[in-house]
């Protein structure tokens, strides 16, 4: 062989090895970035603190260098399985209820009869597995750094150390999550950013319609849908197309809402979620509360201060902060007085120009395309090179079409080609220009 | 009712409270360009880690697996590579060249990692990561190992410009810019890494038969 074709191969077979998609263990290296400028920031960031990370960096080599063997002899986890077939490449079928996963750090899984798991990675600090379908009981023991993550078909549930039961139904698309203890983040379709959940709280999410939700369950017994003997985890959720109306799986109680309430209705009874006050001066906390998912104790929170009130007076983070709270916890009212309180109250501020856009996109959730529209209008008209941009004129095309009919939407499609070339709505777009 | 777009749409009045979702658009962060990437990370936005992550998370860890292999461990170094980005986006004098800025912090960081593995090797601490190939079927497998085999006999910063100019596919330049070294020295550190991997390919006879087997379309 020429040298020049001994090195394209060598280069090819480099790079096929490599791979050029992140797997979910990557992609949850963002929330180890994020706590870690997190703590970073709390401390003060600069270049002071740069040159004491070096000094710091230097002082400690001499213990690096002794730890170092100790970590270096770290060892993967190991897994053993009983009552179920184990074959090559991790996979894993339960053959009866009681089939279980023992991991080496005492992690447990309980599989359901008919479950299937691949298990894909395994290191010192967790495991990547691919629930293929069927029902898992989860008990992931806390360690410092734990990292496991569970793939169910779209959805990606990152864990560090918890219980909860977590079921996926490939027919149906439907993963079903309850988090008895400790927290998860589920990434997957409509889960932008990741879903931090808490203890107590029950996720349903459908890839084939397009719907999510999570209802706190703490005020009603547990129960396990019913998914490896056939069952159906959704049974008894009645769900227009675009629509999930939650409804308790059969055998579970809850606690009594009002007329049409979800569980997490106000006026259901809600725990008591014991949050103390917090000056003014020191703003409310409510981001980093909305970022832990306590978004009903962030509008819990807002309430006993008196809604009017905390519209008024809250800081524009922590307005924010409740507008994102009230939109995931399926408040567009409140959401709606928090966005147009920002509006009016900072005015010339990035975020009250981003409220647009959500204003826009509740009007939209809520079918009022024409309200819809005009917010979207606002939102290009104030922010053209905006962060979302590209969703709003998307947005903004759909909605002409839908309404004004196609004519005019291709005018629409041709900007945002021009604009982003390879944007979320660009088939669309394309789709309406090959109309002509 | 859905739209051409698949997101869901309602129609009519407005919902009772309980229990319903709301379905929002999706939304990305995705579309912000380099200038405005470093305007938000200068003003401390609290969005721009997820907007730093999603832009060139993908690339940096790409650079990564091709420089170590796809066994090797790089959580740590990506997070590193992320972290010094935050440090130093304050000395970044063109906004609009941020991405060849991660670039030349991730060959810094490739560079450094190799000298520290290159020195526990020489401490003789504990085993160096086998390289796999993922989904790869044996002889592909072995075949990686043994290119990082041959890979692992270079010096850092030949490794380093190798890494960067015939896996990444940068030019020269660009080459040179990331590893902070003039062209000269970049050419001749490719001509050096180029002559070593080519005669310590040639001597391993099984890999030059399975280099030859692969077929000539299949390479990029």
């Amino acid at each position: 062989m020429k040298p020049q074709q001994i090195v394209d191969r060598l280069a090819h077979l480099a790079r096929e090895a490599a791979g050029d998609d992140l797997t979910p263990a990557e992609q949850a290296g963002l929330h180890r970035l994020e706590a870690t400028l997190a703590k970073r920031g709390a401390r003060g960031r600069g270049r002071g603190v740069l040159r004491g990370a070096r000094w710091a960096a230097l002082a400690a080599a001499a213990c690096a260098a002794a730890c170092l063997l100790f970590v270096m002899r770290e060892r993967a986890l190991t897994f053993e399985v009983t009552h179920g077939r184990v074959s090559e490449g991790g996979y894993i079928v339960s053959e009866s209820a009681d089939s279980e996963v023992r991991f080496s750090d005492r992690s447990e899984l309980g599989m359901e009869p008919g479950t299937r798991l691949r298990v894909s990675h395994l290191d010192v600090h967790g495991a990547q597995m691919m629930l293929e379908g069927g029902l898992l009981h989860v008990h992931i023991t806390p360690r410092p750094r734990a990292n496991w993550a569970i793939d169910a078909g779209p959805y990606i549930v990152h864990v560090t150390g918890t219980e909860f039961d977590l079921a996926w139904r490939v027919d149906k698309q439907t993963v079903d999550l309850r988090l008895q203890k400790g927290s998860v983040t589920v990434e997957g379709p409509l889960a932008n950013g990741g879903i931090h959940m808490q203890a107590g709280q029950h996720l349903v999410a459908s890839a084939a319609d397009g719907s999510l939700s999570i209802v706190d369950e703490r005020s009603a017994k547990p129960a396990s849908p019913d998914i490896a003997s056939g069952g159906d985890p959704t049974a008894g959720r009645a769900s227009p197309p675009g629509e999930t109306t939650v409804a308790p799986a059969a055998g579970e109680t809850v606690a009594p809402a009002e007329p049409g309430g979800a569980p997490f209705a106000e006026g259901g009874s809600r725990p008591d979620l014991g949050h103390a006050n917090i000056g003014h001066g020191a703003g409310f906390g409510w981001t980093s509360r909305v970022a832990r998912g306590d978004f009903e104790g962030v509008i819990a929170g807002a309430e006993r201060r008196g809604l009017d009130r905390a519209l008024l007076e809250a800081p524009l983070v922590d307005l924010a902060a409740l507008a994102d709270a009230a939109r995931y916890a399926h408040r567009p009212d409140l959401a709606r007085r928090a966005l147009t309180a920002q509006r009016s109250r900072f005015a010339s501020s990035v975020r009250a120009r981003d409220a647009a856009f959500f204003l826009g996109s509740i009007d939209e959730s809520q079918g009022n395309e024409g309200g819809a529209l005009e917010w979207y209008d606002t939102y290009l008209r104030e922010s053209p090179t905006g962060a979302y941009a590209s969703q709003a004129l998307g947005r903004k095309m759909m909605l002409v079409q839908r309404l004004r009919g196609s004519d005019e939407a291709q005018s629409i499609a041709g900007d945002y080609l021009a604009r982003f070339h390879d944007g979320p709505y660009a088939p669309n777009a394309r789709a309406l220009l090959q109309m002509r | 009712m859905k739209d051409a777009a698949g997101h869901d749409v309602r129609d009519g009045a407005a919902p009772d409270r309980g229990g319903r979702v709301l379905i929002f658009p999706d939304r990305t962060l995705t579309e912000f360009d380099d200038a405005a990437i470093v305007a938000i990370l200068l003003e401390g936005d609290p969005r721009a880690p997820r907007i730093v992550w999603q832009r060139f998370a993908p690339m940096v860890h790409r650079m990564l697996k091709r420089a170590f292999g796809p066994e090797y461990d790089i959580d740590d170094l990506v997070q590193e590579v992320f972290l010094v980005l935050f440090d130093r986006v304050s000395t970044l004098r063109e906004p609009k060249a941020l991405r060849a800025f991660v670039v030349s912090i991730a060959a810094h960081t490739i560079r450094r990692e190799l000298r520290r593995k290159a020195a526990a090797r020489w401490l003789q601490i504990g085993e160096p990561p086998l390289a796999k190939a993922r989904d790869a079927d044996l002889d592909s497998r072995e075949a990686v190992v043994r290119l990082y085999a041959i890979l692992d006999r270079l010096g850092s910063d030949d490794r380093t410009a190798f890494v960067l100019r015939f896996l990444e596919g940068l030019e020269l330049v660009e080459v040179a810019r990331a590893m902070g070294v003039s062209l000269a020295t970049t050419k001749r550190r490719l001509a050096h890494a180029w002559s070593r991997i080519v005669t310590h390919a040639q001597r391993d006879s099984a890999l030059v038969e399975y280099l030859s087997g692969l077929a000539p379309e299949g390479l990029s």
